[in-house]
């Protein structure tokens, strides 16, 4: 398959076409999308599709009573840019009510406190919006409609109103006010505990603020009998409703709300009341059906739309999903009016903020417990050069000064933990010390550091006088025992002829108590013949040619190929294939001898050497 | 149909891609420019579809 040129070309070009395109596009939607509304205004047109739906409620009924004319008639009143729109249909509505509440429920729980079910099945509270008319003042708070409760069920798994179902009103705009119970305990200082008396007249706001607080939560008391003897208070919900009013407004302190929530300005309310447990009832109502769940999975519009929801509870399903994000609910083409945020809790319009993929401004722990910054070199490392007496490197000593930061006394604990501010190889040297003398007898304990130390410059000793032991004669080793050559130079410069002159090792300063009598002397090669020439296996590297004068050959891989025994250029010369990859793989280039042509080029040189001699 | 410097343009499309063309040799080479003026229609067509697409993604990403 050949492609042409021409081809190639216009496939770019289309390429960046549609590259360009998109970008441009989705600048320009963002561009404007500055300008637009943010959804939270939709509530000012809220009044719209409830008159809509109460135009529609009236055609379906058919019936002439006066306040349907009347909605009748200020649904044809609407502008005509919204009676444009296709009136949903009552189920339509109540499905996305029901999906609204359900939102609401779902995000309402999300963080606002422990996600186990309480204790006793007695202290659940639901909480329910019932549709009320409009309100008087001496009207007894609205009962149970059981027909619409059974109708406008979100329950999905008891298939009936259950705790904490919104029943949500389809005549007029949803006003949801849920309660969070802590709130409710921190501010009124009793467990929440009121079931609804119908008999008894609602309480309204235009009591005063002393009866608001106080005596309404007392006042309420003589309506429920059953509950009394569980010793808790009743309150009254619209007294708890203004409370939260109150409390929300004192604490968010943004702006004040445009009035309190009383009884002339509420179409919907909430009523509180306990759960009674059914005997045949499960008594947790979080169990986990799978049943019912699998059924549930099928039907139509449960699917959550965020993955969030149903990948981070796992297999602890909760009773309430997301259904969808209320964003979303207030795009809604029928300008379903969005749950106004300030009746909100903050969990529900803050319902990401446990999660730190979403939450992108979360706080992230700073500071030290994330470790240091600096690599901090091997604690043996250190040891080992207090051990020795040797000046730590520049790097460590570096590291070291960052801890030092006041120069204060070193705690034990911050020493044991690695975290001390003090001078590390001095107090890794006094530990050391510390514990030879602990475990050791008390005779010896001058001299303990030393033997190790004199053990180990034996032992490199001997490494040193076997490994040097064949090039004694023409190379230049030393032989000296003792500190490694980094130490000090200019002292090894100094002994250097003596050595070779056959006067022996210097003798050991008086005051370095670092060398015992006891230390044993280093193998004097010296009385030893010299060897004539190098044994035979040995490289004998001053003799070797210049691998350098080979293209591609530096200074380190020169070094590089004298450590692996190749000091010539008829050994480059005499290599095969095979030498060459392999040479190749140790000089960690694999295949550039064979592309620097490495073997012609030693035998050009071993020609040019022949050539010469 | 004569143009300015001579050529013959059958329509004014043609125009068009000598226009373009014109413009695109300015930073393109000149078998691309000729492509460019080849299909210089395709390409506004597949530019505008790309951009309804990144109208629609940055809907999207503004939604969340």
């Amino acid at each position: 398959m050949s492609v042409s040129l021409p081809f190639l070309q216009a496939l770019i070009l289309f390429v960046w076409a549609v590259v360009i395109g998109i970008a441009a596009g989705w600048l320009l939607r963002r561009f404007f999308g500055l300008f637009r509304r943010s959804p939270r205004r939709q509530t000012e047109i809220s009044s719209t599709p409830k008159q809509t739906v109460a135009a529609d409620h009236s055609r379906s009924r058919s019936t002439h009573k006066i306040s349907d004319v009347e909605t009748a008639e200020a649904s044809r009143r609407t502008p005509i840019t919204l009676a444009k729109r296709r009136s949903a249909t009552q189920g339509e509505l109540e499905e996305m009510a029901r999906s609204a509440s359900a939102s609401a429920m779902a995000g309402a729980g999300l963080s606002a406190g422990p996600q186990l079910p309480p204790v006793h099945t007695d202290e659940r509270w639901g909480l329910r919006g019932v549709s009320a008319e409009a309100p008087r003042s001496d009207e007894p708070w609205p009962t149970r409609d059981g027909a619409a409760e059974i109708h406008s069920s979100s329950d999905w798994k008891a298939q009936k109103t259950g705790f904490g179902d919104y029943a949500p009103s389809v005549e007029a705009d949803p006003v949801f006010r849920p309660l969070d119970q802590a709130i409710a305990k921190t501010v009124l200082g009793a467990a929440v505990s009121a079931d609804i008396d119908p008999s008894e007249p609602a309480e309204t706001l235009s009591h005063s603020e002393a009866e608001l607080t106080g005596s309404t939560l007392s006042g309420s008391d003589t309506s429920g009998s059953g509950d009394e003897a569980d010793g808790r208070e009743k309150i009254d919900p619209a007294a708890l409703t203004a409370a939260l009013w109150r409390v929300r407004a004192a604490t968010e302190g943004k702006v004040r709300p445009p009035f309190p929530p009383s009884l002339t300005d509420e179409t919907v309310r909430l009523k509180i009341q306990s759960r009674e447990v059914e005997p045949g009832e499960p008594s947790d109502i979080y169990g986990f059906d799978s049943a019912a769940l699998a059924a549930a999975r099928g039907a139509e519009g449960w699917q959550p739309t965020r993955k969030s929801g149903s990948e981070t509870q796992g297999e602890s399903v909760r009773p309430f999903r997301p259904i969808g994000d209320l964003s979303a609910l207030a795009r809604t083409r029928w300008g379903i009016p969005a749950i106004p945020p300030e009746t909100l809790d903050e969990t529900v319009t803050d319902q990401n903020s446990n999660d730190p993929i979403i939450d992108m401004d979360a706080e992230v722990p700073s500071g030290r417990l994330w470790g240091p910054a600096v690599a901090l070199p091997l604690p043996s490392a250190v040891a080992a050069d207090a051990l020795s007496g040797r000046e730590s490197s520049t790097a460590t000593r570096d590291i070291l000064e960052d801890f030092d930061a006041d120069g204060s006394d070193v705690d034990e604990t911050a020493f044991a933990i690695g975290m001390d501010n003090g001078d590390r190889p001095d107090h890794l040297a006094e530990a050391a010390d510390e514990l030879a003398s602990q475990s050791e007898p008390a005779n010896e304990e001058s001299v303990i550091p030393e033997l190790e130390e004199s053990e180990m410059q034996q032992v490199a000793a001997d490494d040193e006088a076997l490994a040097s032991a064949d090039e004694v004669g023409t190379s230049t080793a030393i032989l000296a025992p003792g500190p490694a050559e980094d130490e000090e130079p200019s002292v090894i410069e100094s002994d250097f002829e003596p050595i070779l002159k056959g006067r022996g090792t210097p003798a050991p300063s008086p005051d370095d108590p670092r060398v015992s009598p006891e230390e044993p002397q280093p193998i004097d090669l010296l009385d030893q013949p010299v060897p004539e020439s190098p044994p035979a296996g040995t490289e004998d590297r001053q003799a070797g040619d210049d691998l350098s004068r080979i293209k591609g050959v530096g200074p380190a891989t020169e070094q590089r190929l004298h450590e692996l025994g190749v000091t010539r250029y008829a050994q480059i010369a005499a290599w095969g294939p095979e030498e060459a990859t392999w040479f190749g793989e140790q000089l960690f280039f694999p295949g550039r001898v064979e592309r620097e042509n490495w073997i012609e080029l030693a035998r050009q040189l071993v020609e040019e050497q022949t050539a010469q001699n | 149909m004569e143009g300015i410097s001579g050529e013959y343009w059958p329509d004014r499309l043609g125009a068009v891609g000598r226009m373009i063309t014109e413009r695109a040799s300015q930073f393109l080479p000149a078998p691309v420019a000729g492509l460019v003026e080849q299909t210089w229609w395709l390409l506004l067509i597949v530019f505008l579809l790309a951009a309804v697409i990144g109208w629609k993604l940055g809907a999207r990403g503004r939604a969340q």
